[in-house]
């Protein structure tokens, strides 16, 4: 079937759509599980099994066809109720759903690797046939279809319901005056139908002698772009019956089937309203739009994929953009001062401050399209915490929430990882096992909550449980036991430092490795990563109560808050997210403490480095003056104090890297350049904290 | 060496530094720019003067006296930025001045002698071109910009400096 036409072309489109489907299956089958009637939730299963079977058997990937088909009849019976949902069924759905996974891989790898799916095949064929003899009542017939409908072929086409705008109306209202009839029909293309679009045309071609089309679904052109699945609709207004519309498109080729009914009329329409959307949705246009569930229809934008690097570009071409602004505002003052004020240098003063907020705008515009929900990320646990409790042996009930939380594609590429670590974390070690949580009169099932928000600047993401929670003490002879700290330091760790343990490299408080945790990977990893991108991890923890891991993170990595300051006439940025407060301190409070530099702040005692020396070493340079102003920064708990020369001020900025010539310096993070043009270093505060030796307070390691 | 076309030539942006003349291959050079502020990087190699804004792009500039150990010189008004682009790296290079681009054909060209001036280094040079009685000497940019050098000089640890804080 595929041998006469290019499939490599149309591979790009398929493999995205097929990774949207598989996304919505895999969301919506772990909520079936616990929502075991919702018919919306089992259709959009239905339709995204059929939309990708339709397109992996016009691309020629067989087995996903009929792995597809073989869950798509399965799906047809859960529908008619013809089976229910169980357990068993939602596992069978989910291993159909993995094998997908991997013919998906198979096909992007571009190598046969002989997935074999005839086992799942098999199991779903049973599953269809098995249980079929305790049937509900068929269906009721939707009350949207009039009972004269024509209907030809025994599978029959379903219409759906028809939202008409007012001028549809009134054109409807006027025909239906003059005796036409008005007809909605839905028309099926052959399941291999390969030209969809000009199927159609024909199909409206032919329609012309007939009547007029005056709405179809989608909309004629995403008809002629072929975004729509099988099934397409029109509204026809004709002097011909039903039978003879229906005729005249079934003798077009390539039609799988047709069904005429006539438009129903507002107020009927109205009051079926809410049984038809449900069951409306059935054979209706398989485009976008049907996918999106009912609580996303409100919001249905257009998108296109964009390759990051471009947006990139984009980003850098607006940066220069900003620069020439503030050149250019120089040339005009400088013109301004030379010649007066004339018409041509007014104009141009105009024409600078338009493009300054032009470029201004254009930033911000380029900024939002890196931004993307959490919901990518986020979408993925369900299903893994599900299975996780299922071999821990525990119930948990997952609750995510803050989906729709935007941020930097680069922070989303990022975060994954961390948090099925704490999700693992919380299930593995915080949830009880369903006798211990009864013993302890907890209720049986677990919780484990997933949130995400913004808060000033930031993202927020918290991973909370419901278990046992943490125990300081074990931690501290768990450190001892592993030489990680001496007993006698152990001692000495308030409560909350002795939890921060669990984040020392090579701790694990696992007494067994478990199959799903034991990967050699500790809380040690999840701080990396998340320091990696300018985050910040805490956890609280109630002995009995439970665990909270919070995560905060910066907006986007790649324009960042900062606080610019002057260092011997050059410009430095802290990343605000670091800094902590701004000191003034005066020359005659420093004291010395085990022969550093230190200064009371508040009763507490800061440590004070000079950053020209931590960056640049050497001696003494030069004597302070009497009062200096110092950065304060923290991470964690620790806290260190940076003397600087002058501070310059507060600033969005757009962190670039040193390029690969000079490559990674410590303590520094980058460069960025500023609205003048020149180029300000961008520091690594956790790198320059490392350097200081000032780390080494915290934990005696 | 390969047989070459005695008609073959080989075209060169000519600069100078410190009194002698350089060449290199016009395919790499990218512009020519004049001095700019340089912002100072830390813990980078004595060679690296720092970084430019280069229309938006971080570009890091070497100071080639420095990189060949050769007494810098003052900076002019004829003072320029090579900016070059070998192996993907994009690298600004100060140089004393940039006189001309000139043609010179293959077989002018020599291979570098042992010693040729007071500081370069023989491993930099790619050969020596004659050209109306100058001799112009060929850099291999490749080791100039990817000597190792370089990177163990950038090892060189903050540690090492922050004991030196003490």
């Amino acid at each position: 079937m595929t041998s006469d036409f290019d499939i490599s072309q149309y591979l790009g489109i398929f493999l995205d759509e097929a990774e949207e489907q598989i996304q919505i299956l895999d969301e919506s089958i772990i909520l079936l599980e616990q929502d075991k009637e919702n018919m919306e939730l089992l259709n959009k299963i239905f339709r995204a099994a059929h939309t990708l079977k339709g397109s992996s058997a016009s691309m020629g990937f067989d087995k996903m066809a009929h792995l597809t088909h073989a869950m798509e009849n399965v799906l047809d019976r859960l529908r008619h109720r013809d089976l229910a949902v169980s357990t068993e069924i939602v596992n069978l759905l989910l291993e159909a759903l993995d094998n997908l996974q991997l013919l998906k891989n198979e096909i992007v790898s571009g190598q046969d690797q002989q997935v074999n799916v005839e086992g799942v095949i098999a199991k779903l064929k049973k599953a269809a046939e098995g249980v079929v003899i305790e049937t509900l009542p068929a269906e009721p017939v939707s009350p949207a279809v009039d009972k004269r409908a024509t209907e030809i072929q025994t599978e029959q086409v379903k219409v759906s319901a028809l939202e008409l705008d007012d001028i549809e109306k009134n054109v409807i209202n006027s025909a239906e005056v003059k005796g036409y009839h008005i007809w909605h029909v839905a028309v099926k293309l052959a399941e291999d139908c390969l030209m969809k679009a000009p199927r159609a045309y024909i199909v409206f071609n032919n329609l012309k002698d007939a009547g007029e089309v005056i709405k179809t679904i989608p909309s004629i052109q995403e008809i002629e772009e072929e975004k729509f699945d099988r099934t397409f609709e029109l509204v026809l207004i004709s002097r011909e019956d039903a039978d003879t519309v229906a005729n005249i498109i079934k003798s077009v080729s390539e039609i799988d089937s047709v069904a005429v009914v006539p438009v129903v009329t507002e107020q009927e329409n109205k009051a079926a309203d809410p049984v038809i959307s449900e069951k409306s949705a059935v054979g209706s246009t398989g485009g976008k739009k049907a996918f999106q569930g009912s609580a996303a229809a409100a919001k249905v934008t257009q998108t296109v994929r964009v390759d990051v690097q471009r947006l990139e570009n984009l980003m850098n071409l607006v940066g220069e953009l900003v620069i020439d602004r503030t050149r250019l505002l120089d040339v005009g003052q400088g013109l301004k001062n030379k010649l007066g004020n004339q018409d041509m240098v007014e104009t141009m003063e105009e024409v600078s401050v338009h493009i300054g907020r032009i470029t201004t705008d254009l930033q911000e515009e380029i900024m939002k399209a890196r931004m993307f929900p959490i919901e990518q990320v986020f979408n993925r646990f369900p299903r893994m915490v599900r299975d996780l409790a299922q071999k821990a042996g525990k119930e948990v009930d997952f609750i995510v929430e803050g989906r729709e939380t935007e941020l930097d594609r680069t922070v989303i590429e990022e975060i994954g990882d961390p948090l099925i670590h704490l999700l693992r974390n919380s299930i593995d070690h915080g949830i009880e096992s369903p006798e211990e949580r009864k013993a302890l009169g907890k209720p049986v099932q677990g919780t484990v909550r997933l949130n995400a928000f913004h808060r000033e600047n930031q993202i927020i993401i918290t991973v909370e449980d419901d278990g046992r929670g943490i125990d300081a003490d074990k931690l501290r002879r768990k450190a001892v036991e592993k030489g990680l700290i001496s007993p006698d330091t152990a001692a000495r760790l308030s409560e909350r430092e002795a939890i921060n343990l669990i984040f020392l490299p090579g701790f694990s408080t696992a007494k067994t490795i478990s199959d799903v945790s034991g990967r050699g990977v500790g809380m040690d990893i999840v701080r990396n990563h998340i320091e990696k991108i300018n985050g910040i991890i805490d956890i609280e923890t109630v002995q009995g109560k439970g665990t909270r891991f919070t995560i905060k993170l910066p907006l986007t990595l790649a324009i960042n808050r900062s606080l610019l300051v002057y260092l011997d006439e050059s410009v430095f940025a802290f990343p605000l997210s670091s800094v902590v407060e701004i000191i003034n301190v005066e020359r005659k409070n420093i004291q010395r403490v085990q022969k550093r530099d230190v200064v009371l702040v508040r009763g507490e005692v800061l440590p004070l480095v000079k950053l020209r020396q931590v960056l640049h070493g050497g001696g003494a340079q030069g004597e302070l003056p009497d009062k200096f102003p110092v950065v304060v920064c923290g991470i964690s708990e620790k806290r260190v104090g940076l003397v600087v020369d002058a501070l310059l001020g507060e600033q969005e900025i757009v962190i670039k890297s040193l390029g690969e010539y000079i490559g990674q310096v410590a303590g520094l993070a980058g460069a960025t350049i500023m609205g003048d043009g020149r180029v300000a270093l961008i520091l690594d505060v956790r790198g320059l904290i490392g350097q200081t030796g000032v780390e080494s307070y915290a934990f005696a390691g | 060496m390969e047989e070459k076309n005695i008609n073959a030539e080989e075209q060169l942006v000519v600069f100078n530094l410190g009194g002698e003349t350089y060449g290199i291959d016009i395919s790499v050079v990218h512009e020519i720019i004049r001095l700019q502020t340089i912002t100072k990087v830390p813990r980078t190699p004595h060679f690296v003067e720092g970084v430019i804004n280069l229309r938006g792009r971080i570009v890091p500039v070497i100071d080639l006296h420095k990189r060949f150990n050769l007494p810098v010189s003052e900076e002019t008004q004829h003072s320029r930025i090579i900016v070059v682009e070998v192996a993907g790296v994009t690298v600004g290079m100060i140089v004393d001045s940039v006189s001309e681009v000139l043609r010179l054909p293959v077989a002018n060209i020599e291979p570098p002698p042992t010693v040729i001036s007071a500081g370069i280094d023989s491993a930099y040079l790619r050969g020596v071109g004659k050209w109306q009685e100058q001799l112009i000497i060929l850099l291999d940019l490749d080791k100039v910009l990817h000597e190792k050098e370089q990177k163990e000089l950038q090892q060189q640890s903050f540690a090492e400096a922050a004991a030196r804080v003490e």
